[in-house]
């Protein structure tokens, strides 16, 4: 045996990594400096150094990591992976001390003997293996090890929440029969909480002195607390929003999720040591990284469920206020008003839910955005698809008319009887913008820059919102007129005392003057039943009648218009109409009746062979009826000419009295009286119901043909403007048209509105269009 | 103007004799009688002040010339009448009107009755200039330009002979 | 068959038989009130002069308040007379 042979064998025996293993020999340092200076002799010192770090390598390479990754070959259940990753951690970390012995005869190697490059090693023997040790560990990351980290995670923080839990609860536990623990899942009497969370502990400690707690658990902790918050918030505050959550949120935060981190990385104490600045910072950085969030998560499971809350609204109070608070501290303002949107339009805006209830939710969203946000910016950008659905129903004003004046679902009423005017809000908002200029906020920057002249102010009430609806309290009132009318006229299923109320309320609201015609409309129909029962008592009329007529006398110039529809009645009932005239003249002293026949009520008896039929219809089908008693067969051409209706609406008329299985069109408009034989086969039970359908027919002009005179009236009004100051752009005549409508009746259009019926008119060559202005042809 | 008060005007707070004023401003829009128009530019910044547009007619002394009258309405509108003078760089040569504008006219004073309007003024001043024979100031505008209060309701006039 | 009319309930609007539409005072409907009111008919009535003239009682009421020295139809200038009928 050579002396190198024996030196080499001397030197394995100190560094038995040289023979790749790590198996220690107990060595005394004065061996281990025997050794050192024989290889200094030999001026192999570097080389041995050198080769010390490569074998590392090596049987890190084809040992301890194989070793370790191959306890993750397996795909273990939760329980086993528990075991699986902490003798793993065990195995590595036995591995891991044992490396530290030789580093440490290393470095005592390197101090020795001085290595020459001893300037250029700047890391420590253990920072070199710290290194080579975590690169080769990470190099061969076994594909399932984020899933076995993560059971072990799951498992240790199970019992650490549940171990909170019956801390608190103690109360409730005696009651609870439980089988099995709820923090290991074995039977009670065979808990291995305790010995579980021993383990954990030692796994973390070890994971900790081999710094590989960070690299290998971080992520999946992370993950893991993530999934855990978003659990805990969705178990405790689904669905509860009358209570506020964010303290004991935030209280779970710090205590169990904060606390449990804190062992992990504490090696196994709850208590951080003063000195201990690194831990606290981890620490920290955790607390305030999962408190955002907390924050986010809880401020989301708020905002997808912000349509119930607004439907509970004001119980749902707290969780608005909750997420307030939420908002505060994350900007979550794009989601909220999408997500918003999009709820209000799944739940609220299809065919399938009626007007009143979209009007509920209107009225609830407008209770509960406002909360959230007092701005009203929220609101506006929120509910604008609401009010523009609501435009498009046609039952929507009669909604409003009905929830603003019965007890309902809508609370308007109730906000009716607060009865604050609009002019008294403009004013108090003003007055108030002044004097609290110092709270005073801007404008959230997703606010509308557009200044909005004219229309309601985002801070106005309840029943403002709704009747901008309508654009203006002018258009609103004035649907309201519609709305009336035909329920005087048409419906006759009015209360006077009730509808009397309704619009001193609404005067109240918005003005006496936007109500006046309404005003008179009522007095109207008081005033009618006191001349009726004058004439009635009229003995010069009441002699000579032939039927019973009442009537209802108005006021033209304040009803909205009449629609046109044409009706001449036989000659021996006009003669009855004539004598009622003739006793209002002498009543009423140079007053006169004009008839407006196609509106009303005429209830007939009808004697057919055996039976007799009493009906309710209007005073058109009356009319049909009444030829028919004259003669059998009518061409429709002769009927219409006797009536003075046009064909195509007559026949439409007559079709009503086919279904009641008394006219048939014999020939093509030749109608025949059906024979009585023929007439008692009909089922006459269907006919009071056709009847009310038919009597739903409206007594005034539609609103469109309404609208179509008013624009006419403005055309004449744009004519004259234009042969006076020869040609105007359209903002000009849009602004001196508003100017004549601020005077007149309150009839409002947009520039837009305007410009459709320009382009019409320049469509049918009554006026040019040029170079941005308009002029008349010559 | 505030949004209060463009409320208000809206409502049935406008006066009687605002509502009669728009009556007649949307008559004389709508149907504007012969070589008169109403500035509307005027009217739509008061209208208790309005800026009328008269044509000398056709085959008379001032046909071709262009003058311009000022009406002025107090709240007694139309019970009382109202001011109406012309103004502008061409005030007509007429016998019956003075060079500072000022009307010889008597309905615009005595014989002022609330059935007239601002339309039958102006057709009566337009007549007024139509029937004159020879352009010639009143004889004793030099006087009466020096004299007069600047409201001509407030002068007590001796009325001209009609038929000149 | 026979058709018995049971009873007619009918619609109607009143109207002053005057031979004017609107009152030459204040350029309203004779249907519509004057200024000063609120309800028509009853409450805003039409009176007749002997010269046949008509106009809203309140218009030429406050026109003849206005005129201390002479009592004048404003349409026809005829000295003002109420027609009693």
């Amino acid at each position: 045996m050579t002396d190198i042979d024996a030196v080499w064998e001397r030197t394995c025996k100190v560094f038995p990594i040289l023979k790749k293993t790590l198996s220690e020999t107990s060595v005394g340092n004065e061996d281990i400096e025997h050794v050192i200076r024989e290889l200094s002799a030999l001026g192999l010192c570097e080389s041995v150094y050198e080769s010390a770090f490569i074998e590392f390598d090596f049987i890190l390479r084809q040992q301890i990591v194989p070793r370790f990754w191959k306890h993750f070959e397996s795909v273990p259940d939760p329980d086993t992976g528990f075991y699986n990753f902490q003798l793993a951690v065990h195995e590595l970390y036995s591995d891991f001390s044992r490396a530290q012995e030789v580093l440490r005869r290393l470095t005592l190697f390197r101090q020795v003997c001085r290595l020459k490059n001893q300037e250029k090693v700047a890391k420590s023997e253990e920072a070199t293996f710290d290194e080579l040790f975590r690169s080769v560990l990470l190099s061969q990351l076994a594909a399932n090890f984020n899933d076995i980290v993560y059971a072990f995670y799951k498992v240790s923080f199970r019992i650490f929440a549940n171990s909170y839990d019956n801390n608190d609860q103690d109360e409730f536990a005696e009651d609870m029969i439980e089988l099995n623990c709820n923090g290991c899942g074995k039977e009670t009497e065979r808990c291995r909480c305790q010995e579980l969370v021993c383990a954990f502990n030692t796994t973390n400690k070890h994971l900790y002195k081999m710094h590989l707690l960070d690299k290998l658990a971080g992520y999946t902790l992370t993950n893991l607390i993530q999934e855990r918050i978003t659990a805990h918030v969705e178990e405790t505050c689904k669905g509860v929003f009358d209570a506020s959550h964010i303290k004991n949120l935030q209280k779970w935060l710090d205590t169990i999720v904060i606390n449990w981190l804190t062992r992990i990385f504490n090696r196994g104490s709850s208590k951080i040591s003063e000195g201990d600045g690194y831990t606290h910072n981890v620490i920290e950085n955790f607390r305030i990284k999962l408190s955002y969030f907390l924050y986010e998560t809880y401020a989301k499971l708020i905002i997808d469920q912000f349509f119930n809350i607004i439907i509970d609204f004001p119980d749902s109070q707290l969780a608005i206020d909750d997420l307030k608070v939420c908002l505060e501290k994350i900007d979550l303002r794009k989601h909220l008003i999408k997500t918003l949107k999009q709820s209000l339009e799944a739940r609220l805006l299809h065919p399938g839910v009626n007007t009143m209830d979209i009007l509920t939710g209107y009225v609830a969203a407008i209770k509960a955005i406002r909360h959230l946000d007092p701005s009203g910016v929220l609101l506006e950008t929120t509910t604008e698809p609401i009010k523009e659905y609501l435009r498009k129903r046609s039952d929507t004003v009669r909604c409003v008319i009905t929830g603003l004046t019965e007890e309902g679902p809508t609370d308007l009423a109730e906000e009716l009887a607060k009865s604050e005017t609009l002019k008294e809000n403009v004013d108090v908002k003003g007055k108030d913008e002044m004097l609290n200029w110092e709270v005073w906020n801007p404008d959230p920057i997703d606010a509308s820059p557009v200044p909005r002249p004219k229309r309601t102010s985002r801070s106005a009430d309840i029943i403002s919102m709704v009747v901008d609806i309508y654009g203006s309290k002018e258009l609103f009132v004035n649907e309201y007129r519609n709305l009336l009318a035909d329920r005087l006229l048409v419906q006759l299923d009015f209360n006077p005392e009730k509808e009397i109320r309704n619009l001193e309320l609404l005067k109240l609201r918005f003005g006496d003057s936007l109500l006046h015609s309404c005003e008179v409309m009522l007095k109207d129909i008081s005033d009618s039943k006191r001349i009726n029962s004058h004439i009635q008592s009229d003995l010069n009329y009441s002699n000579g009648k032939a039927f019973p007529i009442s009537s209802l006398i108005l006021s033209s110039q304040f009803w909205p218009a009449f629609n046109k529809e044409t009706l001449e009645l036989p000659d021996e009932i006009q003669d009855e109409f004539k004598k009622y005239t003739t006793s209002y003249e002498a009543y009423k002293g140079n007053r006169t009746l004009v008839w407006r026949p196609v509106t009303g009520r005429v209830v007939l008896e009808i004697e057919l062979a055996g039976r007799t039929l009493e009906m309710t219809v209007n005073p058109t089908q009356a009319a049909i009826i009444h030829y028919f008693q004259e003669r059998n067969e009518w061409a429709l051409e002769e009927l219409s000419g006797l009536l003075k209706i046009p064909p195509s609406i007559l026949r439409k008329r007559i079709s009503f009295w086919q279904t009641q299985g008394l006219i048939k069109e014999r020939d093509t408009d030749i109608y025949t009286l059906i024979d009585e034989m023929e007439q008692s086969q009909v089922d006459p039970s269907q006919s009071q119901e056709i009847c009310e359908e038919d009597e739903s027919e409206s007594a005034m002009a539609s609103a469109s043909d309404q609208r179509e005179e008013e624009l006419q009236v403005f055309w004449s009004y744009i004519v004259g403007m234009l042969t006076n100051l020869d040609s105007m752009p359209i903002e000009r005549i849009h602004q001196m048209l508003k100017m004549f409508a601020s005077h007149g009746s309150g009839v409002e259009f947009t520039q837009e509105e305007l410009k459709n019926f320009l382009q019409r008119k320049v469509r049918e060559y009554k006026l040019i269009y040029n170079g941005g202005v308009y002029h008349l042809p010559k | 103007m505030s949004l209060v008060s463009k409320m208000e005007s809206k409502s049935s707070a406008t006066s009687p004799s605002e509502r009669r004023l728009h009556k007649e401003l949307l008559a004389l829009i709508k149907e504007p009688p012969p070589g008169v128009k109403v500035d509307v530019d005027s009217v739509g910044k008061n209208l208790q002040e309005w800026k009328i547009n008269i044509d000398g007619v056709e085959g008379t002394l001032y046909e071709g010339e262009h003058f311009q009258l000022l009406f002025k309405f107090n709240n007694k509108y139309p019970f009382d009448s109202p001011e109406v003078t012309f103004i502008g760089s061409n005030i007509p040569v007429h016998p019956h009107v003075y060079s500072n504008g000022h009307i010889c006219l008597s309905i615009l004073t005595d014989d002022w009755s609330p059935a007239l309007s601002v339309q039958s003024v102006c057709l009566s001043i337009s007549s007024m200039l139509s029937s004159c024979r020879e352009k010639k100031r009143p004889p004793d505008n030099t006087l009466y330009v020096k004299t007069c209060n600047k409201n001509p309701k407030k002068t007590k006039w001796w009325y001209h002979d009609d038929t000149v | 068959m026979k058709v018995k009319i049971k009873s007619w309930m009918g619609v109607a609007t009143w109207r002053w038989i005057a031979n004017d539409e609107n009152c030459g005072i204040c350029r309203m409907s004779f249907e519509n009130c004057c200024p000063e009111c609120s309800l028509p008919g009853d409450d805003c009535p039409l009176v007749w002069g002997a010269c046949s003239h008509c106009f809203h009682m309140h218009c030429i009421v406050k026109w003849l308040n206005s005129q201390p020295n002479s009592q004048q139809c404003p349409m026809c200038r005829q000295n003002w007379k109420f027609n009693i009928q």
